[in-house]
């Protein structure tokens, strides 16, 4: 009998030391590699291509903001005094964001994939019980993240934006404005992208850092058709939590020029390029002169 | 509490832990220990429901001793059919009485009465079937003079409540699991290490068969008007491992989990899809059913000694119950005719015990006649199971007149070439493993220890890669 227990021990402990070991060493490079980074992009989507050896980019399809929020409040001290984007869009305000962390219909798939985020760095999976609605979906661990890990650490490849696509109608942006502002189901029992935006705008302002709020450019169809109060809602915003709102639609003005966007607001290659552009002669140069040591 | 879950991996290790150490191996404690430990894995589904299983195991032993103290046949006969409407009733009340009210008001509709039939608000308990089963099995068998009385509760009430198949199975026999339960159980190593490598073969079929197979099935089987024929089929041939991963798998944890306390359950399934006929399937496929449906049901009607007719009938007769016994819907009983149907040849020409021993058996391959009734047979279960999944008797329709449309000769929409060679890896692994209990019995039971080490960690990592989340099991809805 005592044999027996000795054995499975053995048999389930191995497997788990070894995991653990792997994960924490994993972690740990995390940490280092982090911190070396003088910018941290906390984006989504429209986001995913900024692309600089001194920006680390966090995006995430669909701007999870508590899964960006748990992310800083895990790497605080490696956070601590940076610069911070964070892409803040008026589709994130949108019903469709308010409502599919609670409704998965919506978007099927979304939620578990933000779930899988939000454990993304821990070895055992914690249920984050004020996020998730019961425990729908919980796994104890999930042995994919490890290689998942492995591969962002070791072999994480730029993420380019080749999509040469042009958005050519109006008819399919008309779809987008009818699912994130006029969706049938929605049922607004939840709130939660706003309240950790701004659990996440005031983390990041007591630990120092130096907030900006990222608006991407948008086609003017689309953005004519946003309720007036979210532009309002994102304007007010500058001031409440007193950070800067770096407006790319105001400041690269290609709303009207279809051609840089594959769809409502999601840039192509072309389009891209402009904003990359626009962050090499503006937002990088400074740091670079001020801080010397970084490399292009 | 699912097998597959995280509480039940805490759960198990503990009653383990607690059944061979702090009872000191002592007969009475362990069968107290087990009594507890099943009721509270019974309240973890729903506490409320744990009456319902102390009052049908009340009822049953209470008129078990009745019947064994009867003076009379007639005192008898009196307890033997309360303890069966008893238990019926329940079973009624629980799973058919809101399918026969419905079914009702709907006939009534069709004559121009509009009825809004009362129904009832209430899940059905789950494992009602089973334990249901388990005890009409006992009472018939006292009835019979099979079997005596238990008077001991505790021993009579770990028979019908034993959690590993209280939920699901397998149907147990009195004669087959009180004797183990009354006789005391000592720690055997090898039986221990054998019901492991069960439950890892058991949660291996779940959870990366079964599973991965349900997220397509289901994908076809909920949108089945968006695709074409060939789609279709794919659909129905996951739906069939998915249900065969599901169930066995279920079955394999359950069975390994009892090793583990030294119970041995009866077996459930011996690999079922290697049939080359339909009887051969029937005596491979959920056989507790099968033979609970033999013994308490086909032969007592006469079976096949009052001539061809009465086989005839009574064969119909086992398969409409029998399909009905998995759900209050229409599909079930028209899959449990079809079954009925596929058999008739064999019943006809008296062919049904042709096929006794497993297909190729001592062989590496078998030979293309019984390759190809092999074909036959699966491709005749996996119709069926389209009715067994549809929602309703229009969606089983529909779905099969899609499928022998043009559209059956098209590239199929979906097309999951990794799901695909796991399927061929699985079957390939229960060929190899087809004439022992569960496949991986015998596999690298010779090899060196870290080869075979290495096999159980293989398994281990695949079960936890493919461990999207946990998912119910089918047959807790029966």
């Amino acid at each position: 009998m005592k044999s027996f227990i000795f054995k499975i021990v053995s048999f389930i402990a191995v497997p788990i030391l070894i995991y653990m070991a792997i994960g924490i060493v994993l972690k740990n490079k995390f940490i280092n590699n982090i911190e070396k980074y003088h910018t941290i992009i906390l984006g989504d989507s429209q986001t995913e291509f900024i692309c600089f050896p001194e920006i680390y980019n966090s995006s995430i399809h669909g701007s999870p903001y508590y899964v960006h929020y748990e992310f800083v409040k895990k790497f605080i001290e490696q956070v601590k005094g940076k610069k911070i984007y964070i892409a803040c869009n008026y589709h994130n305000f949108s019903k469709l964001y308010q409502n599919r962390l609670a409704n998965d219909k919506l978007y099927p798939g979304w939620r578990a994939n933000t779930f899988c985020e939000l454990n993304k760095y821990n070895l055992v999976n914690y249920r984050y019980p004020e996020i998730r609605p019961g425990d729908l979906g919980y796994t104890f661990f999930d042995i994919k993240k490890i290689p998942k890990l492995f591969k962002e650490i070791y072999f994480s490849e730029a993420n380019e934006n080749n999509k040469t696509t042009v958005i050519n109608d109006t008819l399919s942006i008309q779809s987008t404005i009818k699912r994130h502002w006029y969706h049938p189901k929605y049922i607004l029992n939840d709130s939660i992208q706003i309240n950790y935006l701004d659990k996440l705008i005031r983390l990041l302002n007591n630990n120092d850092c130096e907030v900006i709020l990222l608006k991407m450019p948008l086609t003017n169809y689309y953005k004519d058709n946003v309720p007036y109060e979210v532009k309002q809602k994102l304007l007010e915003m500058e001031s409440e939590y007193n950070v800067r709102l770096l407006d790319l639609d105001k400041e690269l003005k290609i709303s009207h020029s279809y051609r840089y966007f594959k769809d409502y607001g999601h840039l192509n290659k072309t389009g891209y390029s402009l904003v990359a552009d626009f962050f090499e002669k503006n937002e990088l140069r400074k740091a670079r002169t001020h801080n010397s040591g970084y490399k292009k | 509490m699912l097998f597959n879950s995280l509480n039940f991996a805490i759960f198990l290790p503990i009653v383990f832990l607690l059944y061979w150490f702090a009872t000191k191996e002592n007969l009475k404690l362990q069968n107290i220990l087990l009594l507890v430990s099943s009721y509270f894995f019974y309240a973890c589904w729903d506490w409320r429901f744990l009456f319902l299983l102390i009052f049908s195991t009340l009822l049953d032993y209470f008129t078990g001793i009745k019947m064994s103290d009867a003076k009379n046949q007639n005192l008898k006969k009196f307890w033997f059919w309360l303890s069966i409407s008893v238990n019926l009733g329940f079973l009624g009340v629980f799973k058919y009485y809101n399918f026969f009210a419905e079914s009702f008001a709907s006939a009534l509709d069709n004559i121009g009465l509009h009825v809004n039939p009362w129904t009832l608000k209430v899940i059905l308990p789950v494992g009602i079937s089973f334990y249901t089963f388990h005890g009409l099995s006992y009472v018939i068998d006292i009835y019979k003079d099979r079997i005596k009385a238990e008077k001991n509760f505790i021993d009579y009430s770990v028979f019908v409540s034993f959690f590993p198949l209280l939920v699901a199975g397998p149907i147990e026999r009195a004669t087959h699991l009180l004797p183990q339960i009354r006789k005391k159980r000592t720690f055997d190593y090898s039986k221990a290490v054998d019901g492991l490598r069960q439950i890892l073969w058991g949660l291996f079929k779940k959870v990366v068969i079964a599973d991965q197979c349900a997220e397509y099935a289901n994908q076809i089987f909920n949108n089945s008007a968006d695709y074409s024929g060939s789609t279709l089929v794919l659909g129905a041939i996951f739906f069939t491992f998915q249900i065969y991963g599901d169930f066995s798998g279920y079955s394999d944890i359950a069975l390994g989990t009892a090793r583990l306390f030294g119970i041995d359950l009866l077996r459930n399934f011996a690999f079922p899809y290697f049939s080359r006929d339909i009887a051969e399937f029937w005596r491979r496929w959920h056989i507790s059913l099968s033979s609970w449906f033999k013994d308490y049901l086909y032969i007592p009607l006469g079976g096949s000694k009052g001539g061809m007719w009465m086989k005839i009938r009574n064969t119909f007769i086992i398969f409409l119950v029998s399909g009905f016994w998995h759900g209050a819907n229409w599909t079930f009983i028209i899959w449990g005719f079809l079954n009925a149907l596929y058999i008739m040849p064999s019943i006809i020409f008296n062919t049904n015990r042709n096929n006794l021993e497993i297909v190729a058996k001592g062989k590496y391959l078998p030979n293309l006649k019984d390759l190809l009734s092999i074909g036959i047979t699966f491709c005749l279960t996996v119709f069926a199971w389209i009715f067994f999944r549809a929602e309703n008797i229009g969606h089983a329709i529909s779905y099969i007149s899609e499928v022998f449309s043009s559209s059956l000769f098209t590239i199929p929409e979906v097309r999951p070439l990794s799901l695909t060679l796991l399927i061929m890896f699985f079957v390939l692994i229960e060929w190899i493993g087809r004439e022992e209990q569960y496949a991986i019995a015998q596999i690298g039971i010779k090899w060196s220890r870290p080869i075979r080490y290495a096999m159980y960690y293989t398994i281990i990592i695949a079960i936890f890669w493919f461990d999207g989340k946990e998912q119910q099991f089918i047959y807790f809805q029966f």
